[in-house]
């Protein structure tokens, strides 16, 4: 009960973002590298289709717990060095990363606030 | 979420701003380039933009580039008889660049890309001040 | 000489109306119009209260899974649902404990 569905999901976020976060810094040290390809980190869809799976009721929340992100190389066009890493594209996805790992921390730490008021009757 | 998409549309005009301002670049670095009368001169290349449609909730999609217009091939003809490309009658041909248009140009692009810096900061100054909901 | 039932003492709802005892019963009728007066009203409406608590926080669940997911189309959408969520836990363990507290002075009373 402390540790549902929910709190699966979140912690699973948790570790794909900052999966994301780690590679987006790669990205970025690469800039110049030659031949470099920009990688991308997706742990939303296996996130995703854990969760449709639970809601059917065909899995349990452990398996909302398994799921991990998977790092894939950008297939988008190369500069003359080999380089495809585009640094706006870098710098506004380490935005949106951290606007969501904030949102994320927000919902577990307001889901365990809740489970302390019950837990400590005040 | 409703920010990020304050913050795409946002990216899509700096991708507009910063190839502005790469192609401005270019016509400055380039505004002297000197060939000779049977090649073409160089060409001042102008980004062309269109606004990208929305998703059908009344806000547009951005901005995105949609090709390049090149200015004139024929260039100016210059008369430099010392030039090493210079023809029998000592003309050379100049590109077709006024050089207080590309200035124009530069500061439009880079104030262009700074506001877009600004919404993107501004959106994310909003979402961070919605976490905050309810917090006491 | 006749004696009042005491109205209900359950705080959601205004006081269940004073039965008034009969002639032919004198010693029943008002422990009677108190006992369905504070018994049956408290209890439907702490359960009915549990039941909306628990239906904020399934929301709130809902909406913070697809911010796990990347779904969530608001974030104050979240943000609002778990206040909610949240003031509601409070609300009933705060008239929880009131409720507890008045038993407890009530059992103090010297008879």
């Amino acid at each position: 009960m402390v540790y549902d569905v929910t709190t699966a999901s979140l912690h699973a976020a948790l570790r794909g973002l900052s999966a994301r976060r780690g590679v987006q810094a790669q990205n970025i040290a690469n800039v110049d590298t030659a031949n470099y390809l920009a990688q991308r980190v997706d742990f939303e869809s296996a996130l995703g289709s854990a969760l449709d799976d639970v809601n059917r009721g065909s899995a349990s929340a452990a398996s909302v717990a398994r799921t991990s992100p998977q790092t894939t190389t950008s297939l988008d066009p190369t500069r003359l060095n080999g380089n495809n890493v585009n640094l706006d594209d870098e710098f506004l996805a380490q935005e949106q990363t951290e606007l969501a790992y904030s949102t994320v921390i927000e919902a577990m730490s307001a889901k365990f606030r809740l489970m302390r008021t019950a837990i400590k009757g005040q | 979420m409703s920010m990020f998409n304050a913050i795409s549309t946002a990216h899509s005009g700096l991708n507009v701003y910063r190839t502005w301002l790469d192609a401005t670049s270019d016509n400055i670095a380039n505004a002297n380039t000197v060939t000779s009368t049977d090649e073409e001169a160089f060409q001042a290349r102008r980004i062309l933009a269109a606004a990208v449609p929305g998703n059908g909730a009344g806000v547009g999609g951005g901005a995105r580039v949609t090709g390049v217009e090149f200015s004139s091939p024929e260039g100016r003809l210059a008369y430099q008889p010392d030039h090493p490309l210079a023809d029998e009658d000592g003309m050379v041909r100049t590109p077709d660049i006024d050089m207080s248009v590309e200035m124009t140009s530069l500061l439009m692009a880079q104030r262009g890309y700074q506001a877009n810096l600004a919404v993107v900061e501004r959106a994310r100054d909003a979402y961070r001040a919605a976490l905050q909901l309810g917090r006491s | 000489m006749a004696i009042n039932g005491v109205s209900g003492v359950g705080g959601f709802s205004r006081p269940a109306p004073v039965q008034r005892p009969s002639l032919t019963e004198p010693g029943t009728a008002g422990t009677n119009g108190t006992g369905k007066a504070a018994g049956g009203g408290f209890a439907d409406q702490i359960s009915d209260a549990l039941a909306s608590v628990q239906q904020s926080q399934e929301v709130a669940d809902g909406l913070a899974q697809q911010a796990a997911t990347g779904d969530l189309s608001d974030i104050h959408d979240y943000m609002i649902a778990s206040t909610q969520a949240q003031l509601a836990t409070d609300l009933t363990v705060a008239v929880r404990n009131k409720a507890l507290e008045s038993f407890q002075s009530i059992m103090q009373m010297q008879v």
